[in-house]
């Protein structure tokens, strides 16, 4: 994905096993080889990977895309957390 | 375009999981209440939805761990909706607008009054000049018109006022005409 390999230069990009992700802070949070969604709300949002989870925090969020393991959170994310795994 | 859907049940997000696997792309995941979640997907995909969680209502002897509802339209697509179901209704408003404004154009009758004897050499010259009833009326030869109506034998005073689509000519004799 070429929007993943500009962003691949700056410092909001994060990659763990089989699944990449970024991160901008107070606006949005993208995420690659997403495996299932879990519960959410407008505060959090947890999200599985084949080896991890993570709780997306923040304000306001709400899904904008979830297709075919891509996942879009928009809203004023604050935090990403690793819920448990690698 | 695109359909609101809202799905309902125990853990909804679980139903957006099973879409997802089922290759929907959903948008604007929204969670109304603790069991309910709007979304939107293409129109094409809403068959599918239905097929995974049919809406209980119409299927009363199916279970479904989760029912799905289209919600109506908002917005542009709502206007767009309104407007395709009154397509008749907006149709005829225009004809009757396009009709209105011709209709204004045009002459639909002639009415003669004053000296009423002289109703038909008014009307003779009148359609020497193109104006007759269902013709467009123009202003360009009144001038003209209306002394070619002077010259007619005892009228003093002559006038063409277009009353919405009835052209009123005024005809009066000179009062010290001899008959």
């Amino acid at each position: 994905m070429r929007l993943y390999d500009e962003l691949a230069k700056s410092d909001a990009f994060l990659a763990f096993t089989g699944a990449r992700a970024i991160f901008l802070p107070l606006r949005a949070a993208y995420f690659e080889g997403v495996k299932a969604l879990g519960d959410f709300s407008e505060q959090r949002i947890e999200v599985c990977f084949s080896a991890c989870s993570i709780a997306v925090e923040g304000e306001g969020l709400s899904i904008g895309k979830y297709t075919d393991g891509d996942l879009c959170v928009l809203g004023k994310v604050r935090t990403l957390s690793l819920l448990e795994g690698v | 375009m695109t359909e609101r859907v809202l799905i309902e049940g125990m853990m909804p997000y679980r139903a957006l999981n099973r879409l997802r696997r089922e290759g929907i792309c959903l948008k604007n995941v929204q969670k109304v209440q603790k069991n309910q979640i709007l979304f939107t997907v293409d129109s094409k995909d809403i068959e599918k939805i239905f097929a995974i969680y049919p809406n209980v209502c119409y299927n009363s002897g199916k279970y479904t761990p989760y029912t799905t509802r289209i919600l109506p339209p908002t917005g542009r697509k709502k206007a767009w909706t309104t407007f395709k179901k009154r397509a008749g209704l907006w149709l005829g408003g225009v004809i009757f607008l396009a009709l209105t404004l011709l209709s204004d154009t045009l002459v639909l009758r002639i009415r003669v009054s004053g000296a009423t004897a002289y109703t038909q050499s008014v009307i003779e010259i009148l359609g020497r000049h193109g104006l007759e009833p269902y013709k467009p009326y123009t202003t360009e030869r009144v001038d003209i018109i209306s002394a070619e109506i002077l010259r007619l034998d005892g009228v003093g005073f002559c006038s063409l006022k277009k009353v919405g689509s009835t052209l009123v000519v005024e005809v009066q004799t000179a009062p010290f005409h001899e008959k």
